[in-house]
């Protein structure tokens, strides 16, 4: 009997509804962008949130000059039935947060399952997104990918499929998607996100068993029944806690080879970039009890971030009075060496004084002489 | 650096004495084991110790010096001490030479114990180092990142510490330590103390506070199962406990949900060994208990006051407890905590995190799919919601015949429901951020129900 249960799931396992092979559409590449089906499509690529928005020929891909936070977007509409995965070759020479980013013109909405880190390399690298998420459920108005650097960065693109899985790897992807971890946010002291599976909860997928041994242990008349469904609930709960450990060690990792191991100017921690380092910066350069006149651009947090790490000095979010102002990532602010005022796009913002501390061009301290 | 951190756990004992001489004066039936005794001790220590140099502070316009902590931490060894001479005549002074033959008397037992408690105990031990490590990495490397640390809890810990006291002049932009001003400062000034033992207000020494928070919940959730149940229940359910993925975040968290949730575990079961005739000693430790939960969260006021209410009324209606402890037991908590309430009320604080003087009805229908995702589905707290739901249907016959357990069973589903309605049936739940935290604090309390009943159902079953 048992070896008849076996060679069924051999049967099953192996038949040809398993090993379809995967089919894929290249939907970016040099030879696509010059294909007639693209040209004659009448929707085409774009670059947003980036001063160059063209790409250039590269080797065999095609260069963007990435700004630091560049977005290509393409009006292309399918769902999961017809593609589950996409797939990015390129080189980048600065790391990367690559998040795919469906519906972009109108929801913009996307989860931990559509970002990740890549570190800097200069080798190609490949790039697989599962597209298995209720985002796709229906057919997206376009998708956008966001390459995200902390400094400006060359990524030449060699190519960009959409892959539709066969049944086999999509088993695969219930499993990859079990152990894939997401990144510390603001949000995990209150939700974790993980484990997910197809971007649902991955208890929706285990709830049937767990009901089936509970059913087992408290209905069942036979103890012996009844004790191996309890050693089974309890291996389920190791198993979701090892699963759990993984998750929070992969914090720690993380958070290793973002903020601890590199050097000072390179640090950034998890969502906020390099703003602690900034705040440090702040707090060095400004002495205690003094007002900061503070302008950012990014995360509401920011400000309230900044009076924890700096207090007893006072942060005055946009103020105008005393004689420091803080600036952090902000690009309509200036400096104006002739006569050295900051400027707000073309309207002058403080009297005359000068830089004393800058993270980068965008981030620096000024003070009123 | 290594001295640094032994000033911190320096800081953090120093109130273990006079805690652990007020359980010893609370103790007089003589019904707690000495490990409980210990580490609620060291809990209710720190309270009020603490609530001291706040009272001093605010009421009398001490600095917050380190005198001040320390005379705080030893004028009460010897009020209790007093007090307890006057019960016993005798002073309960520490004997070492008991230590010794303690620590050999349980390493002893060890070696009689099964092979599957000593593979969980090992196990439990294994985890539980991970865990540790994990954390105690995040809180030394990581500056405060979680929104409420940031913003209420260590700000107004820096703001105290700076200013050596709370701000309590209205123009000062900082006033009552900023923030919001109506969360207890049990948490900050525990926080301000650290700073000040250590010389210096740094994110890697004060956010020790909720590891430290952490153990002592484990600790004191270990000793408060008795010894009369299956030791492999007692450890299991301490794993289970130390394993809940949400608790772990918040032991690298600088919040205060942890702290609340002890308070609140060692209040509700108080009461449940009490009616299971622990003794009536449990009965006054519960007010302890909840006094010094309004300290640490205004969750005491809000959700834990109604129950400890409604507790009162039934065991008075069923006879349980006389009315002269009814009156003494009540007299105590609100003496305790007096220095609190005389300060809300002074300072008009409010009773909910934000506005509280509006407060309208509604059903927020569009979050009970999260609120149910998050307590049930999501990894938060592994399958302890399921289970507990579970027991509750398939064995409800059996927790409602026995007394003890049909109190724990109603109070953990008063706290539910009370808990959860806020959010649902409230306009005061703006989103969903505190859905799992409010039922995070329930967690020690609902693993305790499952142990219990656990060992009532299948105690037997060999």
């Amino acid at each position: 009997m048992k070896s008849k249960i076996f060679l069924l799931a051999i049967i099953f396992l192996f038949s040809p509804v398993f090993v379809l092979a995967a089919t894929e559409a290249e939907i970016f590449s040099q030879q696509y962008l010059q294909s007639s089906d693209y040209l004659n499509s009448g929707v085409e690529w774009g670059v947003y949130n980036n001063t160059e928005t063209s790409l250039y020929k590269k080797d065999e891909g095609l260069l963007l000059r990435n700004d630091g936070d560049a977005y290509l977007v393409y009006p292309i509409s399918f769902s999961y039935k017809d593609f589950d995965k996409l797939v990015i070759t390129y080189s980048s020479d600065q790391p990367l947060d690559i998040n795919i980013i469906p519906n972009v013109g109108s929801t913009a909405f996307s989860t931990y399952e559509l970002r990740k880190k890549f570190p800097e390399t200069n080798e190609v690298v490949q790039a697989e997104f599962s597209l298995r998420l209720p985002f796709f459920k229906s057919p997206t108005e376009d998708v956008g990918i966001n390459f995200y650097s902390n400094r400006p960065s060359e990524v030449v693109i060699y190519d960009i499929k959409l892959v539709k899985n066969s049944p086999m790897e999509t088993a695969g992807q219930f499993f990859r998607d079990y152990f894939n971890v997401s990144s510390y946010s603001p949000f995990t002291v209150n939700l974790l996100p993980t484990p997910r599976i197809f971007g649902y909860s991955a208890m929706i997928y285990f709830l049937p068993i767990v009901i089936l041994l509970l059913l087992l242990l408290f209905l069942h008349p036979r103890k012996k029944i009844k004790k191996i469904a309890l050693i089974i609930l309890i291996s389920f709960w190791v198993f979701t806690d090892l699963r759990m450990i993984y998750e929070f060690l992969s914090y720690n990792v993380q958070d290793y080879q973002s903020y601890v191991a590199p050097a000072e100017p390179d640090k950034t921690l998890r969502n906020y970039a390099d703003f602690y380092q900034f705040s440090n910066l702040v707090r060095d350069n400004v002495p205690a009890g003094e007002e900061v006149n503070f302008y950012n651009f990014g995360s509401g947090h920011f400000p309230r971030i900044l009076q924890y790490m700096i207090y007893p000095r006072i942060v005055k979010e946009g103020g105008q009075t005393g004689e420091y102002f803080a600036f952090y990532n902000f690009s309509d602010f200036s400096f104006n060496e002739e006569d050295n005022r900051i400027y707000r796009n073309d309207e002058p913002l403080t009297e005359a004084g000068e830089i004393i501390a800058s993270l980068n061009d965008n981030s620096f301290i000024f003070k009123i002489k | 650096m290594t001295l640094d951190y032994l000033q911190v756990l320096f800081a953090l004992l120093i109130a273990w004495p006079r805690g652990y001489m007020l359980i010893y004066l609370v103790d007089r039936t003589k019904s707690m084991t000495f490990g409980f005794k210990f580490f609620v001790g060291w809990l209710v220590g720190l309270a009020g110790f603490l609530l001291d140099v706040f009272a001093a502070n605010v009421f009398s316009g001490f600095a917050l010096a380190p005198w001040v902590f320390y005379i705080s931490a030893a004028m009460q060894i010897f009020g209790f001490g007093f007090l307890v001479f006057v019960f016993e005549r005798k002073v309960p002074y520490p004997n070492f030479k008991k230590f010794i033959p303690f620590v050999k008397k349980h390493l002893e037992s060890f070696k009689s114990w099964g092979r599957w408690e000593k593979i969980a105990l090992v196990f439990l031990l294994l985890t539980l180092a991970i865990r540790i490590s994990s954390s105690l990495w995040v809180i030394t490397n990581i500056p405060t990142y979680d929104f409420d640390a940031w913003n209420n809890w260590n700000l107004r810990a820096k703001v105290i510490y700076e200013q050596s006291g709370l701000p309590l002049d209205k123009e000062d932009p900082f006033y009552l330590g900023g923030g919001i001003k109506s969360y207890p400062l049990h948490d900050s000034i525990l926080k301000v103390w650290l700073a000040t033992a250590v010389g210096q207000f740094e994110d890697r020494f004060i956010n020790l506070t909720g590891l430290f928070y952490y153990l002592l919940l484990l600790a004191i959730f270990y000793f408060s199962l008795p010894q009369n149940m299956s030791r492999l229940i007692r450890i299991l359910a301490t794993y289970a406990l130390s394993s809940l993925p949400l608790l772990v975040i918040h032991s690298q968290a600088a919040y205060s949900d942890i702290l609340f949730s002890i308070y609140l575990f060692v209040a509700i079961i108080s009461l449940f060994y009490f009616l299971a005739g622990a003794g009536l000693s449990f009965y006054y430790l519960s007010g302890l208990s909840f006094a010094f939960s309004i300290w640490a969260k205004n969750e005491g006021l809000v959700i834990l006051f109604p129950v400890m209410v409604f507790a009162s009324l039934v065991f008075v209606a069923m006879r349980k407890v006389k009315f002269r402890d009814l009156f003494l037991n009540w007299f105590f908590t609100v003496l305790t905590i007096l220095p609190w309430l005389v300060f809300r009320f002074m300072y008009k604080l409010d009773f909910l995190s934000g506005d509280s003087s509006t407060f309208n009805f509604v059903f927020n229908y569009h979050f009970l799919p999260d609120v149910i995702s998050t307590v049930f589905l999501r990894s938060h707290f592994n399958i302890l919601w399921i289970l507990v739901l579970a027991v509750a249907i398939f064995r409800f016959k059996d927790i409602w015949s026995s007394l003890s357990l049909r109190y724990l069973f109603i109070a953990l589903m008063a706290l539910l429901i009370i808990y959860n309605s806020i959010i649902l049936f409230t306009d005061k739940a703006l989103d969903l951020s505190a859905a799992a935290r409010v039922n995070l604090q329930l967690a020690p309390l609902a693993v305790a129900f499952l142990a219990f009943s656990v060992q009532r159902i299948f105690g037997r079953m060999k």
